[in-house]
């Protein structure tokens, strides 16, 4: 029986691990941490939940794309599936306008319209656009007869300058490129195929998941452990091992070492690189990963609040200071919140817990250095603007909702990210997804080292639906081509 | 400054020797990617973004697609950087071109 390890077990991870599994391989996964699930993990404070990195995800209707593959992956009824409101799942706030995203392409480009009635041209040629860009997309959509080089053009343009072609006022330009928020790439950077994808992933059916992140990384635990697979926490691999230009297995900390035919990496690729032994790649190559420029990093805030929430009822918050489109990558600082993400769980889900029906999530970006100088300085100057950046962000989240009050207020930093997760800087999303970062830049998910390929995020799309798909494209390859893979799919 | 052929092929050598451990000896004009270097699809994207880098160019992925040897290589970047040296000198406007 072939061996694999899958190094990390975030939603990649768990997801090639199941595929390998299904075609009968044996699969260990090797985790650092003490939970499983990377960015779905939830922490506990008195009983009560807090996601760190999941919130929803588009497309979980049984007849779409990541609900197909839960049923394939055989964990869509182990799961309960919540839908957020349809008639707007996210409210993008800009000052003075708000905008409710709903469900629906059609339904988005009406909306759009009535807000911006002379830019009905630019609008339905925008939708136009969006519509050839998902096309592109194969696995997006199942379909194996559309060649990987299409989504080449797409991911060659930003955002901002498609919108900026398609629309004359700023404004609606915002409105549309702002939600790059989601996956935290600004406008000017974010390739319009990524966008174009993401959206429309999202206007399919928005849905959360009752308990969180969790339940999913539990029911792809189960579903492996069932298909004879196995799950190592505490584990941190320390090195993977090359004979003869094939990984051939890896070490942890504590010593194990774990024979394998293949290692699933579901790490950033530079992390992956620093496992190696020296030599193992090409120069060229591990230049170009260790340039590479991350993400951008977060600092999450996780509340309970007294007061009204049901303003934040079955939808979230995207919350612009600014009509610039800046305000998404501007970082978060002791003196402004350019943006920020609001999200509240218990108000959907049965709280279960007393307490988490208060439970409020706030993300908002920041840059990592900052933070890593302060960390440098010491330990009293990282908490004191650890402390400031989350107190300039609760003034300004109270100074929009007058009637709440925190009861309880905690704070992550791209530090504590780096730290819980191994993310490569704190990034949230591991890769900067940008313009000169992806298409034909964007990083291999076969690595050169052969018996080694990459999985995850940074390597697929941002959000667990990209880090899932890396999975299938990868095991696709693994195991004699996309297209019997794709039909399974379509098939669940 | 334009560069002369010379130094231009020169520094695509090196990249073959010093980014993807091709020994200097086969780096020749007449040498293919793949049956002689050992370059694959892989190495294609990593030398693709190391040519781009140096020269400050863009490939066209159509073209780039088409490489066989050292040589196709050679000839399609001396022509962007050729293009690319005589726009720097129209945007140089009122000074002598050289
Ligand atoms: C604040 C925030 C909000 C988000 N919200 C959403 C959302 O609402 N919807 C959505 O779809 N996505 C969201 N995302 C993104 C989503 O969480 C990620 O895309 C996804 O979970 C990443 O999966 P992954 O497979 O790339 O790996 P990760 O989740 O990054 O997992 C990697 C795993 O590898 C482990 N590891 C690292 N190094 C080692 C080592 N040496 N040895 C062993 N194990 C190791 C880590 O501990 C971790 O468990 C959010 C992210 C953040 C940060």
């Amino acid at each position: 029986m072939k061996r694999a390890v899958v190094v990390g077990s975030g939603m990649g991870g768990l997801t090639a691990a199941i595929l390998l599994a299904k075609e009968g391989w044996s699969v260990t996964v090797l985790e650092q941490h003490t939970r499983a699930g990377g960015f779905l993990h939830r922490f506990f404070r008195r009983g009560v939940g807090y996601d760190t990195g999941f919130h929803y995800v588009g497309g979980a209707r049984p007849d779409q794309l990541f609900g197909r593959a839960m049923k394939h992956l055989g964990v869509y009824d182990d799961v309960k599936w919540h839908p957020l409101d349809p008639d707007g799942f996210d409210v993008l706030r800009f000052p003075g306008f708000d905008f409710r995203v709903p469900v629906g392409v059609d339904r988005y480009r009406d909306r759009l319209v009535e807000a911006f009635p002379e830019e009905r041209d630019g609008i339905d040629r925008y939708i136009a656009h969006t519509r050839a860009a998902v096309h592109a997309y194969g696995w997006f959509n199942l379909d194996d007869t559309v060649p990987p080089e299409s989504i080449l053009p797409f991911e060659q343009e930003s955002v901002l300058d498609v919108t900026r072609r398609f629309f004359k006022d700023p404004r609606l330009t915002m409105v549309v490129a702002g939600q790059a928020a989601l996956y935290g790439v600004p406008p000017k950077d974010a390739p319009f195929g990524l966008h174009a994808v993401v959206t429309d992933h999202f206007m399919q059916s928005a849905t959360s998941i009752e308990g969180g992140g969790d339940r999913l990384t539990f029911a792809l635990v189960r579903r492996l452990r069932a298909l004879g697979g196995e799950v190592k926490l505490k584990r941190r691999v320390v090195s993977i091992e090359v004979a003869d230009g094939q990984a051939c297995g890896v070490t942890t900390a504590d010593g194990e070492h774990y024979p394998a035919d293949l290692v699933v990496a579901d790490i950033h690729p530079r992390a992956s690189l620093d496992l190696l032994p020296p030599g193992s790649v090409r120069p060229a190559y591990a230049a170009r990963v260790r340039d590479a420029r991350p993400g951008l990093a977060h600092v999450g805030a996780y509340l309970r609040v007294d007061g009204d929430l049901s303003v934040l009822g079955n939808h979230n918050l995207y919350r612009f200071a600014s009509w610039d489109p800046s305000s998404v990558e501007r970082p978060a600082t002791p003196e402004e919140t350019p943006f920020y993400f609001l999200t509240c769980p218990g108000q959907r889900h049965p709280a279960g817990v007393p307490g988490a029906d208060q439970v409020v999530l706030g993300l908002i970006y920041t840059d990592y250095a900052r933070f890593a100088d302060a960390r440098a300085a010491g330990e009293g100057a990282y908490r004191d603007l650890k402390q400031a950046v989350l107190d300039r962000f609760l003034a300004t989240m109270l100074a929009d909702h007058p009637g709440w009050s925190v009861v309880d207020a905690e704070a992550s930093t791209p530090i504590t990210t780096e730290r819980f997760n191994g993310a490569w800087q704190g990034a949230a999303y591991g890769h900067y997804h940008s313009v000169g970062q992806m298409g034909r830049y964007r990083l291999p998910m076969v690595s050169k080292v052969r018996g080694l390929v990459n999985v995850g995020q940074t390597v697929g799309f941002p959000g667990i639906c990209g880090a899932m798909m890396s999975a299938y494209v990868v095991c696709g390859e693994l195991t004699g081509g996309s297209a019997r893979l794709m039909a399974e799919v379509r098939a669940s | 400054m334009s560069r002369t052929a010379e130094s231009l092929i020169a520094e695509l050598d090196r990249i073959f020797v010093e980014q993807f451990e091709v020994t200097a000896d086969a780096v020749v004009p007449g040498a293919r990617l793949r049956e002689d270097l050992d370059l694959d699809s892989l190495d294609a994207a990593d030398m693709m973004i190391a040519i781009e880098k140096r020269f400050g160019i863009r490939l066209d992925d159509q073209v780039a697609r088409t490489f066989r040897t050292v040589g196709d290589i050679h000839a399609y970047v001396r022509t962007l950087v050729a293009e690319k040296d005589a726009a720097s000198t129209d945007d140089s406007g009122d000074q002598p071109a050289v």
